[in-house]
């Protein structure tokens, strides 16, 4: 399907755009594939062929946008790189409050 | 003048030591850049195809190292990356190509989309002539 294709050449050129864009210092290629992998998994429910040629092009595109460099980096960041967001998830609850009770 | 005297005993002391120890480092540099054997002129035959085993093995090892997989599945007659493995159409994208970098090959798409099982695998790779 084309769709695998798709997700073939985006993996092959996986490496290209860590190093383009130095994502080596946020995520390794281990997550950095797994978050692609959910984008195409939240899709996976379409079972219309048009729709599906359709959402692979848009893919493409966006392929060929990152690699010549037309977005920046927070953009890959802020799609694709998952990270801690403050303004939705809370940080875990260190232990401080707790020792320091039971301490005095 | 005594604390050039000492400041000379010091330079001297630790050229010393510093000599010895350049000194062994670029004689470690000088006999490992040397060798002794002169091929020139030699020819050498050999089978650069690896053999069905071999191939096997690391084949086996690939599908095993992969996250999604349980290893206690995988056995060398019967495994379909779908059926038997419970690997969806993308794992199995990843698993073909950790198969392209094990054995340093470029698998063609038309050729990678045909490979659904270890055992089609094995043969596709066995008679690719540039595995290593």
């Amino acid at each position: 399907m084309a769709a695998r294709r798709f997700y073939r050449t985006v993996c092959k050129y996986l490496p290209t755009l860590m190093e383009m864009y130095k994502l080596d210092e946020l995520t390794t290629m281990k997550t950095l594939q797994n978050s692609v992998k959910n984008i195409f998994y939240q899709n996976a429910h379409v079972k219309d062929l048009n729709k599906i040629n359709v959402m692979v092009h848009k893919g493409d595109e966006e392929l060929r946008l990152l690699l010549r460099m037309h977005k920046q980096r927070h953009h890959v960041i802020t799609k694709y790189v998952v990270m801690h967001d403050p303004w939705k998830t809370k940080a875990p609850p260190s232990g401080f409050l707790a020792q320091f009770y039971a301490s005095n | 003048m005594a604390l050039r005297s000492i400041a000379g005993a010091v330079s001297q002391a630790v050229t010393r030591t510093m000599g010895v120890k350049e000194l062994g480092t670029v004689g470690a540099f000088r006999t490992l850049g040397q060798t002794n054997l002169n091929l020139f002129g030699t020819r050498f035959y050999g089978d650069a195809a690896l053999s069905k085993d071999e191939v096997t093995a690391r084949v086996l090892d690939v599908v095993k190292n992969m996250e999604k997989v349980d290893p206690a599945k995988v056995n060398a007659e019967s495994c379909d990356f779908t059926k038997d493995l419970g690997l969806d159409s993308l794992d199995t994208v990843e698993v073909v190509m950790a198969f392209e970098e094990e054995f340093q090959l470029e698998i063609p798409d038309e050729e990678a989309d045909k490979i659904a099982s270890c055992q089609q695998a094995i043969e596709y790779i066995t008679k690719h002539p540039m595995a290593k």
